[in-house]
């Protein structure tokens, strides 16, 4: 938030490298195709503007490892680093893959464990059945944000905090763009 | 402040057969309970207590052993021996002595300590935790201050089934889950505050200290309980043990399990600032889907708008971009130093200003309403303009601030957006440039 307009002018930047690069093609693509390179687009450079924290490395790498037609977005906008960051990422989002499914057993195993321990006694205490509203409402927020499959509690909210902010001026941006669009 | 059910109260002058009465009641109270673990530690402290009958003699003798040690300069005034040995032996009395003991130790020493308790019982909590956060410090005065009334207590409650002779309640009493003591603690401050001032006669002051002695009579029990009487600055050992255990709250875990909490908690009030209509909700739960809306909301709507770019101009094409990225530079230039000479006003203008026409905005896509929308854009491009504007006091004067403006403006717009130069287009630039100029000097005037 406190170097807002520096962020607005990097988003700025790098999502027009972003929309020439992507819309090279531009004449052949349909709309949704368009569409979805368009956000590829702002969502790289929100994450290339904001710097290096979890979300904006989770949308990296999910958009590295989604397709190989984003290299040369990549590779416009991030120019000469762009083989360190890809070496990097691509470690990066191999351990994460992992690291997931790790996650996701063990959740399951958490889970069956849960249901087999507590639903045997009928009465909830009201504490318990809060916290597992709150937990619930948890994870999905962990859904929500990128990368937040492997927070904890405090950093997931950390993460989420970033992201809003950052989020909000993507929109914000975006709107600025399409409504010049609009009006020309 | 060790957990327990509080004693009943009896009454100044107990006949001894009814303090009988009442331990017996007492005891039956705590047996359902407690799950009776007899735990190692406990076990090796009950013996401390466990004599249930006092030779007079045994107790003179350490009552000289304790003045030899010095350690017992006890705040309620020393009573002589002699004192001592005019109460009987028999239970009941060792008993009630017991109980008066923890009244005593918590009424006479510090009794002011026991009434804020009983005051802001809430606070009882606290206090405790504090004390036995900083109990492994054990060097603090306050802790010196604190600990004594709950070792007070602690003492009543191995000592008072003492009287009945029987250890195993002492170990239950101690036992007890945390919660029970925290509900019941504030209860058995009251009981022992209206004790203490209803049994300010000498004759209760002797057995207390006789409890004293009967408690400490064992062994390396003295030198714990003198330090307890005479609040020195070490706090025992044991009671460190007894405290984590006893909480359970008190360990390094939850202490760290609290620290956490708080840090979530704060970062909470912070999503709350953040997110629109989430300071309205209370808890977490409700909280965090108010969370949840928004994101998803402003994940949607980024959808939503790169789904309108792509469909409002088809044919983009950004060639002239090096023009584009020069002014970028130039304006990234500029930034840091507008935001850190005004980082609150540009930001929060340029998001208030963004936020509201945003509902107007996305239904007015159609090209056909374009004045409609260059009215609704208009705040957006004040805001942007301020952003923009606000640097060039410092290389230019402000007289020129407003024309240089204009065509800065109008270059940036013509660069972003390649598009035919149509009639219409060059009215929503100009109408632009001047509204943006007199935004903007309205805007230094307002900083």
């Amino acid at each position: 938030m406190k170097d807002h307009s520096s962020f607005k002018q990097a988003f700025m930047k790098n999502m027009l490298l972003g929309l020439k690069e992507t819309n090279a093609s531009s004449k052949i693509m349909s709309l949704q195709e368009r569409k979805n390179a368009i956000k590829l687009s702002a969502d790289v450079a929100m994450a290339f503007a904001r710097g290096n924290t979890t979300w904006t490395r989770a949308i990296v790498v999910a958009n590295l490892a989604k397709k190989e037609q984003c290299e040369a977005l990549f590779r416009g906008i991030l120019g000469k680093g762009y083989e360190r960051m890809t070496r990097y990422s691509s470690y990066k989002s191999f351990k994460i893959q992992r690291s997931r499914k790790i996650l996701k057993r063990s959740h399951k195993m958490c889970c069956v464990r849960r249901r087999n321990t507590t639903h045997r006694p009928q009465s909830l205490g009201v504490d318990v059945l809060a916290r597992r509203m709150v937990e619930k409402r948890t994870q999905v927020l962990r859904r929500l944000i990128p990368g937040g499959e492997s927070l904890d509690g405090f950093s997931l909210l950390n993460e989420a905090l970033d992201y809003v902010i950052y989020l909000r001026a993507q929109v914000d941006l975006m709107r600025c763009l399409s409504d010049q669009k609009c009006a020309k | 402040m060790n957990c327990g059910p509080p004693p009943p109260p009896p009454p100044p002058p107990p006949p001894p057969g009814d303090l009988c009465f009442f331990n017996l009641n007492w005891d039956q109270s705590i047996d359902p309970n407690g799950e009776i673990s007899s735990q190692p530690h406990y076990v090796a402290a009950a013996p401390l207590n466990s004599p249930p009958k006092l030779d007079l003699s045994m107790i003179s003798h350490l009552h000289h052993t304790q003045q030899a040690q010095g350690s017992l300069p006890i705040s309620e005034g020393l009573m002589p021996i002699t004192h001592l040995d005019q109460f009987p032996t028999d239970s009941g009395f060792v008993e009630r002595a017991a109980r008066f003991s923890c009244f005593d130790g918590g009424g006479g020493g510090y009794a002011g300590f026991g009434r804020s308790l009983t005051a802001n019982n809430v606070e009882l909590g606290n206090a405790r935790e504090e004390s036995s956060v900083s109990d492994p410090a054990s060097a603090s005065g306050e802790v010196s201050l604190k600990g004594p009334p709950f070792e007070s207590n602690a003492r009543k409650r191995k000592a008072a089934p003492k009287g009945k002779g029987k250890e195993t309640c002492s170990t239950i009493s101690s036992n007890d889950p945390p919660k029970n003591s925290e509900a019941k603690d504030p209860n058995a401050k009251k009981c022992k505050l209206g004790e203490s001032e209803g049994t300010k006669d000498d004759s209760i002051k002797p057995k207390v200290e006789r409890n004293n002695a009967s408690t400490t009579d064992n062994g390396n029990g003295v030198q714990k309980q003198g330090k307890n009487n005479t609040k020195p600055p070490e706090p025992p050992k044991d009671y460190i043990h007894v405290r984590a255990r006893r909480g359970q709250a008190t360990d390094s875990h939850s202490l760290a399990e609290r620290v956490r909490r708080e840090k979530i908690s704060q970062r909470m009030k912070l999503l709350q600032d953040l997110v629109p209509g989430c300071n309205k909700v209370t808890g977490k739960a409700l909280m965090l889907d108010e969370i949840i809306n928004y994101v998803q909301s402003l994940q949607r709507q980024v959808e939503f708008l790169s789904m309108k770019l792509a469909t409002v101009n088809p044919n983009l094409d950004f060639n002239n971009l090096p023009n584009l990225l020069a002014k970028d530079m130039h304006q990234t230039c500029g930034g840091p130093l507008v935001n850190s000479i005004f980082p609150l006003e540009t930001s929060g203008v340029a998001l208030s200003y963004a936020s509201q026409p945003q509902h107007g905005n996305l239904l007015n896509c159609s090209i056909a309403n374009v004045l409609e929308n260059h009215c609704s854009i208009n705040p957006l491009d004040s805001a942007l303009c301020r952003t923009m504007n606000t640097h060039h006091p410092y290389f230019n004067g402000i007289g020129d601030a407003a024309s240089q403006m204009g065509t800065f403006w109008e270059d940036d717009l013509q660069s972003v957006v390649q598009m035919d130069i149509g009639q219409t287009q060059e009215m929503v630039v100009s109408s632009q440039s001047f509204n943006g100029p007199s935004e903007s000097v309205h805007m230094k005037m307002e900083l």
